[in-house]
């Protein structure tokens, strides 16, 4: 009887150590990672980041440079002339 | 009277005269308002059921100021299931004793919770003297659980953890008692502080299932017969229960039907996010080395190391224990060869299964491990326990004695010296693993220590303004800070919150709720100059700004 129940202890809280070391550990790093990203938090914080990369582009005198100020407007023309077609 | 006990009484008499010299120094720590609250709360509880009107028309009056003074305190009604033991005394004595001075009934809880610690510390001393012979092992255990410089400091402020550690204490030094000699009157006293440490906190429930389940041991080993067994068993649970039943108003809530119902409040979690090396966690899903990190790098290392190995070497003898079980009855053949043993692996597989509870389980903690305190009373006799091993062996090996005893002495002055340092923080401690480059990434003031003394230097710095308007860039509520404060300085005082614009200074202890990296709602904008930065070993604590004129 003691014996028994010395090793049913055991073996009880060694199944125990074994399950949370294996799935029990894979299940709360998944839960940590979902539980800890606050969604809304950075949502905001990006949004807030393009903002402030908006303003400070505004600030500047040119955006583009000429080469690419060209490529975009024969890019905007073709695209256009294209919809243009469809009516 | 033997030389021995004399030094004794000499040791404690200066610890106490230490404590009443120094307890004013100390800040309010975060949880004190609330709790003052849960006094009266219980207290116009108590005399409305005695009848006692007009007291009952006294505590009711604070209550209601209480409220009134902060209504964003936690509602009593819904967390009133802790606090009986210490909270509704002490409003019973701020009552009585017509204290209506904020600073003072703060301090009187601050000394009254000092005093509980101070008894515990000669509980603790009467443990170890009782389990360990040699004089120097029991001095050096009674200079550890005292200078465990967290413990030392939340010893003055912190009305819940470590009021449960002393009783916690108190209970085990009458559960070896009862191993000692099983009398009634060991069995009711054991009951009488188990049940007070189970009202301040539900892991005190453990001690009476876990001294069942040694007797349930002794039974199997046929140390006790069918009957003493019934009859032991029979009075634990009956004193226990009938005892935290007749002071533990919770208790009166309980339906059998709806047990695990009246468990779950005492796993309500806030929710919030906790910084944790570096990155911020759901305090319900913490990472499994929270606990054992904590621990780790605010305990001294000194002790941590002696906690190591003393650990390894109790697994590996309670290890050798089982294997040599055999089915016959055999002297020695048991979990346990000496009463002293016996006591040893109660505080190993206390120590275990708190360790497997706080690793595994996931409870929620913050505030550092405040919550698992009551651990510093397995940690400080484990590592007593390692000293006298090494101690023994000394001996042994007739190597010199005053070398051990240099070489203790050595470090109990530097943990001292560290007491020293972090005065009055002390809370705050943290060893020499973590330093300049990387104890931003734990939280630091979690008590909010700091509050009444950044309001004392902006009081200070800000004496020829008529008001003072006071923002604050932390989580911590600053505004209860003020409670430390004369009265004339509290009405110059005027909080805005995070309403940065409308302030004159900024505090800041750097304790967040949220994540800074995505929220800014803590930046400190422009026109605010850093005027004060407290640190202690190169530590910032907090800080406060100034608004440029």
């Amino acid at each position: 009887m003691r014996i028994f129940f010395y090793k049913f202890i055991i073996i009880i809280v060694g199944l125990f150590i074994l399950y949370q070391l294996t799935i029990g550990y894979t299940i709360k790093k998944i839960q940590q990672k979902l539980y800890s990203i606050n969604i809304k938090e950075q949502s905001e914080f990006i949004k807030d980041k393009l903002r402030e990369e908006i303003k400070n582009v505004l600030k500047k005198d040119a955006i583009l440079t000429k080469e690419d100020a060209i490529l975009i407007k024969k890019f905007y023309l073709k695209i256009l002339s294209e919809i243009n077609r469809v009516d | 009277m033997n030389i021995f006990r004399i030094n004794f009484i000499f040791f404690f008499i200066f610890y106490f005269l230490i404590g009443f010299f120094i307890y004013k120094d100390y800040g309010i720590g975060i949880e004190e308002h609330f709790q003052r609250q849960n006094g009266y709360y219980w207290l116009k509880k108590i005399f409305t059921f005695f009848r006692l009107d007009h007291l009952n028309f006294l505590a009711l009056e604070k209550y209601n100021a209480i409220r009134t003074y902060d209504p964003s305190l936690p509602d009593t009604e819904f967390f009133n299931f802790y606090g009986i033991a210490f909270d509704t005394p002490a409003a019973f004595i701020e009552l009585i004793l017509k204290l209506n001075e904020s600073k003072l009934y703060f301090e009187v809880r601050h000394l009254l919770n000092f005093f509980f610690f101070f008894i515990s510390s000669i509980f603790f001393y009467l443990i170890i003297k009782r389990r360990f012979k040699d004089r120097i092992i029991i001095y050096l255990g009674s200079i550890f659980y005292i200078i465990n410089p967290r413990i030392f400091g939340d010893s003055f402020h912190n009305n819940k953890d470590v009021f449960f550690l002393s009783i916690f204490t108190i209970s085990i030094f009458f559960l070896f008692k009862y191993f000692e000699k099983q009398n009634l009157k060991n069995i009711i006293l054991f009951c009488f502080f188990a049940a007070i440490a189970t009202s301040s906190r539900i892991m005190g429930l453990y001690l009476p299932i876990l001294l069942l389940i040694f007797i349930f041991a002794d039974f199997l080993s046929k140390k006790i017969l069918l009957k003493n067994f019934f009859k032991q068993i029979s009075l634990i649970l009956f004193f226990f229960i009938f005892i935290l039943y007749v002071h533990y108003p919770y208790m009166w809530k309980l339906n059998i039907l709806e047990f695990i119902n009246w468990f779950k409040v005492f796993f309500y979690s806030m929710g919030l996010r906790i910084l944790f090396l570096g990155d911020y966690f759901s305090m319900d899903y913490l990472p499994h080395l929270y606990l054992p990190t904590w621990i780790s790098i605010t305990t001294p290392l000194y002790i941590i190391v002696l906690l190591v190995i003393g650990y390894l070497l109790m697994f590996r003898r309670v290890f050798q224990r089982i294997v040599n079980i055999i089915p016959q009855e055999q002297p020695y053949s048991d979990l346990w060869r000496s009463l002293d043993e016996k006591k040893d692996l109660f505080i190993f597989i206390s120590l275990t299964s708190f360790a497997i509870f706080a690793v595994f389980l996931n409870p929620a903690m913050l505030s550092g491990w405040r919550h698992f305190y009551f651990l510093h009373f397995f940690i400080i006799y484990i590592t007593i326990y390692t000293l006298n091993l090494i101690f023994l062996y000394f001996k042994r090996k007739k190597f010199n004695i005053p070398i051990f005893s240099f070489v203790n002495l050595f470090f109990v002055i530097f943990i001292i010296r560290e007491l020293f340092i972090f005065h009055p923080y002390q809370s705050l401690y943290f060893n020499s693993l973590i330093n300049q480059k990387n104890y931003f990434n734990f939280p630091i003031d979690t008590p909010s220590l700091t509050r009444s003394d950044a309001l004392k230097f902006i009081l200070n710095d800000g004496k020829n303004l008529t008001k003072i308007y006071v923002s604050n860039a932390s989580w911590t509520p600053l505004h209860n800070g003020k409670d430390l404060l004369n009265d004339s300085d509290k009405m110059k005082l005027v909080f805005v919150g995070q309403d940065y614009n409308k302030a004159d200074y900024i505090y800041t202890n750097y304790n967040y709720e949220v994540d800074p990296k995505f929220n800014k709602k803590y930046n400190i904008p422009n026109q605010f100059n850093e005027i004060k930065r407290v640190s202690v070993r190169d530590i910032t604590i907090y800080s406060i700004y100034k608004k440029s004129r």
